[in-house]
């Protein structure tokens, strides 16, 4: 009898002590998980809410690999078979295309719950994270009368003052496809937006980073350039001379995209990392920062600041969508067309 | 040939085997927009690249940028050369200081102060307004280009030059001079011609590396101005198109070993006889010989530089008033004019040091938002530039090590051994260089990928070793190619065993050629950005990748608050280097 209360007890100790170390055992123990990203405030947020409550709840480390999309997206086909990566940030037209050659993941809803709560534009790439405007920046110290169209550009008062983006890019690609539009051609009659984009030589510069445009649009050589809602936001916030304009003939959609790679090592961990990625709480902090509209319906944000971004499913409606796989396939000829009809003299 | 293997063997893990992968690329068919292959041989790639005169025109002009690039350092870098050689003591170590400090900032933050210092509202133009005259559009354009190339990649032309000029007897000059000659003549016929192998191994590093260059054109031209290092970026990285940007770096590299042989036997006569004359006769040559091989030398060079010039005439008139203008100001300011060149191989650094203090997150000159250290504390915050700074410094100290020790055999065996295939393996050895950087990076990330060596220590180290070795070889062969074996069989003769006289005698003749190969190696690999942005990854991230990564969207002040924290460890390393050495020993030989 006695004997047995004895093997009860150590029973018990020995189930406490096991079920102890199987809470204890947290699932990420030991390893490490790769994630590509944007440096900067991204990095910063993403490290507060994201790296911090992730690491805690799984044990995992998470290594941040910081810079820009496109070498990310080479990377993925690169080393198809042995990605360094488990997570890759990539843009709109970049993570369609991946997800189209299936070197990355679709989505799953069931290791990430918060994609159930995803606009539906945001669901049908996989992960979309943060909803973008490519539309129109402007010297507010320069330019006194605010733009209210893509055809402003062309007013011969802001001639050598319009900067393009480099093709192909977000802000590049959209640019071209607008231009096309504003003068009665689309992604299918693009002739009109390279004949329209010649006009506006000189520039000032063939854009391709952020910082750089900000210094242009300070020093005054820069008076228009097409760039990401949030981009001009953040550098007005900073007491930048700037402010962005939806046009009147459409402001294009973009959108920053969470992909894991089809061979990632660590897939279980890297669905749980975009899960808090897609969490109120960071996509609050992305909105209060960056002004990156959340892709998740259940953050609410307080009026004065969803002013600044497409909040909300109907304004995310009003955002025109190009026709990406038809303007992916042409890339490449337009990007020769590019090289020698716009960057050559 | 068997001093030849160790580097042999990194040259085919590190270049020949991403080669082939990049040949076999080639020949196939991407799908547009995406990185997928398609399975069938295809001469598309070859036929669209060569029967479109675009990049034909393309080529032609970053040509005629890296050209000009290397025309421009030879003239300012060359007086320089002389001054480090000539001067002695304090002046030789500051002068040494000078050109070495400035390759240590990162490359990015060098492009930066410059593009800020040449910029529309930049210092020099504002000067310009303030003393009434025109504002100059030197930035984005063509001349910012040349302008920062030659900047960035001078110091590799001086330092070649002198570690030639340090091995010339002073005699020989002497010796002119006592026959009649006058200052300049006794320069142009011995001197001179004496230094063709630095002039041609330094010209090659500026021409190469301008070639090659990326950030630079990148930054100072605005975006605007397309090379075949933005192109093949653009086709490789953007638009994924593997094969075209494979077939347009093979012929790339077809078209590079042609120049750089032609460049070599037409400079290089002078180096190549010496080479056989020094292998064929044990005895010292008469006087006469050698005057009439060095005259035979300096026309050699004239006459190619000659042809050279008429050639590039016509595209070089802008250019060729601002040289005449530069050169008579050499000549006639004296060290006036060094003084100049001086300080335009300083000129970024007072920009990148001040802006490191600016308030504001935009680098600017004067900086924006006050005065303010946020971005030296914000450093301390992050320990991942502290981690990089250390596995850049162990890449590079490692480099420096298997580098110059493989890489010296190597030269030892490819100057004084004549075996079958010996000019192929010399062009081989340097054709790493040729090849545009995007590239090797690519095509070595698919070879690592494929070993399972992606993102490791090695394979980096891999990578930098194959381009390190390439600048090792070409310093060293320079520096045993003046080097009078009789001394060698002197000690022989004297019963000295092969490793007493190669420590005796060989080691402290081409010690300077070393000392100069080893900074070389040091700094290659301490910059490498372009290859290293592929084949680094989680715990191998160097610092340059690390500031790099930061172009595109987040540049900060940290870029420059880096470098100026660069500079002051340099600065320190070089000081102790001083006090421990002396740094004018670097590069004495007798």
């Amino acid at each position: 009898m006695r004997r047995t209360k004895i093997a009860v007890c150590i029973g018990l100790l020995a189930a406490i002590a096991l079920s102890v170390s199987v809470v204890g055992q947290r699932i990420g123990e030991g390893r490490t998980l790769v994630v590509g990203i944007w440096g900067a405030a991204q990095e910063e947020l993403t490290r507060e809410y994201v790296v911090k409550p992730f690491e805690q709840a799984t044990g995992a480390r998470v290594e941040l690999i910081l810079g820009g999309s496109t070498d990310r997206f080479v990377r993925l086909y690169a080393e198809y078979d042995n990605p360094t990566m488990d997570v890759a940030f990539l843009a709109y037209g970049q993570a369609q295309q991946a997800l189209k050659d299936r070197v990355v993941q679709g989505p799953n809803p069931i290791n990430v719950p918060e994609w159930k709560n995803l606009y539906p534009q945001a669901q049908a790439v996989g992960y979309g994270v943060a909803f973008l405007a490519v539309g129109l920046m402007y010297n507010t110290e320069y330019v006194k009368q605010a733009p209210t169209s893509w055809l402003d550009l062309w007013n011969p008062a802001y001639k050598g003052k319009v900067a393009p983006f480099v093709f192909p890019g977000t802000q590049g690609t959209a640019f071209l496809v607008m231009a096309a539009r504003a003068h009665g051609g689309d992604e299918y009659n693009i002739d009109a937006g390279f004949n329209a984009i010649a006009q506006l030589k000189p520039f000032p510069a063939v854009l391709s980073g952020i910082p750089e445009t900000n210094l242009g649009f300070l020093t005054g050589d820069i008076w228009f350039a097409p760039q990401i809602h949030g981009y001009v936001y953040e550098f007005k916030a900073e007491g930048g001379p700037v402010d962005f304009v939806y046009p009147s003939e459409g402001t294009p959609f973009a959108m920053n995209v969470a992909t894991i790679p089809t061979n990632a090592k660590n897939t279980d961990l890297a669905e749980i990392f975009i899960n808090y990625f897609l969490s109120p709480a960071n996509q609050l902090a992305y909105a209060n920062r960056l002004f990156y509209a959340p892709t998740n319906r259940t953050v609410q944000l307080p009026p004065e600041l969803a002013a600044m971004m497409p909040y909300g499913a109907q304004q995310i409606a009003e955002l025109l969508e190009l026709d990406w796989a038809h303007i992916t396939a042409q890339q490449s000829d337009w990007a020769d067309r590019w090289n020698r009809q716009i960057l050559e003299k | 040939m068997t001093l030849a293997t160790p580097s042999f063997v990194i040259l085919g893990i590190g270049f020949l085997a991403p080669l082939v992968l990049l040949f076999l690329l080639s020949w196939r068919q991407s799908v547009p927009g995406s990185g997928l292959i398609l399975d069938q041989w295809t001469t598309a790639n070859y036929t669209r690249l060569l029967f479109d005169a675009y990049y034909f025109k393309i080529f032609w002009r970053t040509f005629t940028i890296a050209l000009y690039a290397t025309l421009l350092s030879l003239a300012l870098g060359y007086p320089i050369a002389m001054a480090i050689a000539r001067s002695k003591g304090r002046a030789k170590a500051f002068l040494l200081a000078v050109v070495l400090t400035p390759l240590l900032t990162n490359v990015v933050a060098r492009t930066l102060g410059l593009m800020i210092l040449l910029g529309r509202h930049g210092p020099i133009n504002n000067l310009l307004v303030q003393l009434g005259l025109p504002r100059l559009t030197l930035v984005p354009g063509v001349p910012g280009i040349v302008i920062g190339l030659t900047q960035v990649f001078m110091p590799f032309l001086i330092l070649s030059v002198s570690s030639v000029l340090e091995n010339i007897d002073p005699a020989l000059v002497e010796a002119a001079r006592s026959l009649g000659c006058t200052r300049f003549g006794a320069f142009r016929r011995v001197v001179l011609p004496l230094s063709v192998p630095g002039i041609v191994g330094g010209s090659l590093f500026v021409f190469l590396l301008s070639f090659s260059a990326f950030v630079t054109p990148q930054l100072l031209g605005g975006g605007m101005v397309v090379v075949m290092t933005t192109l093949i970026r653009q086709q490789a990285m953007v638009l994924l198109n593997w094969p075209f940007a494979s077939a347009v770096a093979i012929v790339l590299l077809l078209v590079s070993i042609v120049l750089v042989g032609t460049y070599t036997r037409a400079l290089g006569g002078a180096e190549r006889r010496e080479s056989t004359r020094v292998a064929a006769s044990s005895k010292i040559s008469s006087w006469g010989r050698a005057v009439q091989e060095l005259r035979r030398a300096s026309y050699d060079l004239a006459a190619s530089l000659g042809r050279a010039w008429t050639r590039l005439a016509r595209y070089l008139r802008p250019m060729r008033l601002a040289l005449g203008k530069l050169r008579f100001m050499v000549r006639a300011g004296g060290w006036g004019g060094k003084a100049l060149i001086i300080a335009f191989i300083l000129a970024p650094l007072p920009i990148v040091i001040v802006s490191s203090f600016s308030g504001s997150s935009l680098i600017m000159f004067p900086p924006r938002g006050g005065f303010s250290v946020r971005w030296y504390v914000g450093l301390l915050s992050r320990p991942e530039y502290i981690r990089s700074f250390f596995i850049s410094l162990q890449i590079a100290a490692l480099s420096v090590l298997i580098g110059v020790s493989t890489g010296t055999l190597a030269a030892l065996a490819l100057v004084r051994y004549r075996f079958p295939g010996r000019e192929v393996l010399r062009t081989l050895f340097l054709s790493p260089l040729m090849l545009p950087a995007v590239l090797v990076g690519l095509a070595l990330l698919r070879l690592l990928a494929m070993m399972g060596w992606t993102a490791t220590f090695r394979g980096v180290l891999i990578g930098h070793l194959v381009l390190v070795t390439a600048y090792v070889i070409r310093t060293v062969s320079a520096s045993l190619v003046g080097f009078d074996r009789s001394l060698e069989e002197a000690s022989r003769n004297l019963g000295a065993g092969v490793f007493r006289t190669f420590r005796r005698v060989t080691f402290p003749l081409i010690k300077p050629g070393l000392i100069v190969a080893s900074i070389f190696a040091f700094l290659v690999s301490f910059d490498e950005t372009t290859v290293s942005v592929f084949i680094t990854g989680p715990g191998t991230i160097t610092l340059p990748v690390r500031l790099f990564s930061q172009l595109e969207y987040g540049l900060d002040p940290t870029v420059t608050a880096i470098s100026s924290i660069l500079v002051v460890i340099a600065l320190l390393a070089l000081l102790v280097a001083d006090r421990l050495l002396g740094l004018e020993k670097f590069s004495t030989m007798r």
